[in-house]
């Protein structure tokens, strides 16, 4: 009897072992179960970033990051830089991070004319984590003021859409402004993924599949898309990978949009590269987690066209309702009307001209298309603007300017004002400069009124016709500063030795303006000078008078408005550098 | 293993945590970066505002997160055009709200950049 209850005492505490076993290796359990979550999910302070550079050389600009990891798992991260006009100059996907490791993420090109040196540029950090930081551009440039190219649609034309031989695409980062800038939408190819579906397929303008295919889309591997219109046949075909699908779309559209949008929780990623429209490459990406829109303006849909491109979608950890979808869109766009302005010399090879020197040198452009905008600039008036207007001798102004006479002096005589208070520097293509004011509907002529109401003189004009002289004594300035030793490092060939200009100013024989250079004059002595800078208070005006030919009249060859516009940016550059 | 034990034994807390929050302005454009860490017991369905000098507020892309305890998730506000709502040298609230259970953390941050 005491045995056996001497054993039922015994099993107790057995049993009370193996129960605390049990509970010990459940909470062993759980522990780890928590541990591994929470290793899964790194903290910030588990990333360091330990070095950022951010360096440009004229035209050419480089990019660095070191990262170090002290998590056990791999990570990636999207790195993006944003340049001087908010838009993210580079990205760089795909920022591969190594466990308790170090990577250096490097980026580099032709990229130099977003950056100023000496200004600062947010870094932009997301995956796993988010992170921003700022980086010190160093390096070389030719001058830390922003040119604005005045290249306001409405007047002689859209020339965004009109600039030979190119597309300037442009983000809409808003369904709000996309709505306002989408006049019509017309028709739609779209590709998506989401929690129930993995297809693309082709709608109408109001939205309805007119055709559809399964596409068995893969996290972050990314696949061709072809879209090609055969306007013959009003056929769209749409291809994805080597599946092809067709419509015949809604007529009318006039602008292509491509469209990036990701709903729900989760770390999504829709991306789109490597764009070509009609073998022209459009050097621009979608890269969004939130909503993104491409606008390639300028693309020409009025006849067949073939749209490429590489489209990746990436997602990981969705819960709930999640999905990303990409559309390209055929649809119209709100656009100004167009109307035709005297101009002397054409606008949109001089704009290109202007662009592509701006690009090469690697400085800063800002194409102000909207009058709306320009005026948003001269009611605050950015340090050392350069202003580059391209309509020979038609000033583009908004409504006020161009009531009457008495408006348009006004005008003139504010951007005298701006540039001898803000010091910018106005750089004149051609024609009788500010000889008219207008806003593309009306125009007041002023004739050489104009040019005297900007100097603030009583008698001076650009009529000087003939054959004019580079000036020797810029070219061989032995100071490392010469005409021809910034051409050279700014990898520009030298200008002409002479060329006959079709504007060259006359300086009046007093009250003559102070002159900086003189870049061309004619060998005779008279008083006229084809290409001249000159002092307005504490900025400049550079005088450019859209040269013909390179020799005497129809002597040499001819001098295109594209060259013409670039030789007139690279002395007003010199002319604000020295 | 505190979050489950509180789970398991107590009625849920909700709580987050804000951390690695950074706010940079480039002229126009403006950059919000922050990380948000579920440090209560229960669920959460998290979404980020920064507020500026008029308590407006602009909500972080995307829709809310769900985070489980012990979870974090990485917020961003990025906008062009509000650079102007922000001023640099100036301190700015961040807060972390809950779908069902309101306003849950806020920090304050300087604005750097230029």
């Amino acid at each position: 009897m005491q045995r056996k209850m001497t054993s039922r005492k015994g099993i107790i505490p057995i049993i009370a072992v193996l129960l605390m076993a049990a509970l010990s290796v459940a909470a062993s359990g759980l522990y780890y179960a928590e541990v591994t979550k929470v290793v899964a999910n790194p903290a910030p302070q588990d990333v360091v970033v330990t070095d950022i550079l951010l360096s440009k050389h004229y035209g050419y600009a480089y990019f660095s990051i070191s990262m170090m990891s002290n998590t056990p798992s791999d990570l990636v991260f999207q790195v993006s830089v944003i340049g001087e006009d908010g838009a993210i100059a580079w990205t760089i996907p795909n920022v591969l991070l190594p466990a308790k490791g170090e990577h250096v993420a490097t980026a580099s090109g032709s990229s130099g004319s977003d950056f100023f040196v000496g200004k600062t540029y947010i870094v932009k950090i997301e995956g796993d984590i988010n992170m921003a930081y700022s980086v010190e551009c160093t390096g070389v440039e030719v001058s830390s003021g922003k040119i604005f190219l005045l290249a306001i649609n409405g007047i002689t034309g859209d020339f965004t859409e009109g600039l030979p031989s190119s597309i300037v695409p442009q983000h809409i980062e808003s369904a709000t402004n996309f709505n306002a800038i989408a006049e019509e939408t017309l028709w739609f190819a779209g590709a998506t993924k989401s929690k129930f579906q993995s297809l693309f397929d082709l709608s109408d303008k109001c939205g309805c599949v007119t055709n559809w295919s399964y596409y068995g889309w893969l996290s972050g591997q990314p696949v061709n898309f072809n879209i090609t219109y055969d306007s013959s046949q009003n056929t769209l075909y749409y291809t994805i990978d080597d599946k092809t699908i067709t419509t015949m779309p809604d007529a009318g559209f006039t602008d292509l949009y491509i469209r990036g949008r990701v709903d729900g929780r989760g770390s999504m990623y829709v991306t789109v590269d490597n764009l070509e429209f009609n073998g022209e490459t459009i050097d621009e990406m979608i890269n969004t987690t939130n909503y993104d829109v491409l606008w390639l303006r300028g693309a020409d849909t009025s006849g067949d066209f073939t749209l490429t491109g590489c489209v990746t979608l990436t997602w990981s950890g969705t819960g709930g309702n999640w999905g990303m979808n990409l559309d390209i869109i055929g649809g119209t766009a709100v656009e100004g009307g167009e109307y035709e302005v005297e101009t002397s010399i054409a606008p949109i090879p001089s704009m290109q001209g202007a662009l592509d020197t701006a690009e090469r040198l690697g400085s800063p452009i800002t194409l102000v298309t909207t009058l709306e905008q320009w005026d948003a600039i001269l009611a605050n008036p950015p340090l050392g603007a350069i202003v580059v207007n391209p309509f020979g001798g038609a000033v583009p102004a908004s409504s006020w300017a161009v009531e009457d006479e008495a408006s348009a002096e006004s005008y003139i005589r504010m951007l005298s004002e701006m540039v001898r208070t803000y010091s910018w520097t106005w750089v004149h293509l051609g024609g009788y400069p500010f000889s008219s004011v207008t806003n593309g509907t009306d125009t007041v002529d002023v004739g050489n009124d104009g040019a005297e109401w900007f100097f603030d003189v009583s008698r001076i004009n650009a009529h000087g016709r003939g054959i004019e002289s580079l000036e020797e004594n810029l070219l061989t300035d032995d100071d490392g500063v010469s005409l021809n030793h910034f051409l050279s490092v700014t990898g520009n060939e030298a200008l002409p030795g002479n060329l006959w200009f079709d504007y060259g100013i006359v300086l009046p024989s007093s009250e003559t303006p102070d002159t900086k250079f003189t870049f061309y004059m004619n060998p005779g002595g008279v008083s006229q000078a084809g290409a001249m800078s000159f002092y307005l208070g504490a900025g400049y005006y550079v005088h450019w008078g859209a040269p013909i030919y390179t020799q005497g009249h129809s002597d040499g060859s001819q001098v295109s408005d594209y060259d013409s516009a670039s030789y007139a940016l690279m002395v007003a550059l010199y002319t604000v550098m020295r | 293993m505190y979050p489950i034990v509180s789970a398991t034994m107590n009625k849920p807390t909700y709580a987050a945590s804000i951390s690695q929050a950074n706010l940079l302005k480039q002229g126009a454009y403006v950059l919000m970066t922050a990380n948000v860490k579920n440090i209560g017991s229960g669920d959460l369905n998290a979404y980020c505002v920064i507020m500026d000098e008029a308590l407006n507020e602009y909500q972080c892309q995307g829709e809310s997160r769900f985070l489980v305890p012990g979870e974090h998730a990485a917020f961003v506000f990025e906008s062009k055009t509000d650079g102007s709502s922000f001023m640099v040298g100036m301190s700015y609230k961040i807060r972390v709200y809950d779908t069902q259970h309101g306003l849950l953390n806020e920090v304050t941050i300087f604005c750097n950049g230029r």
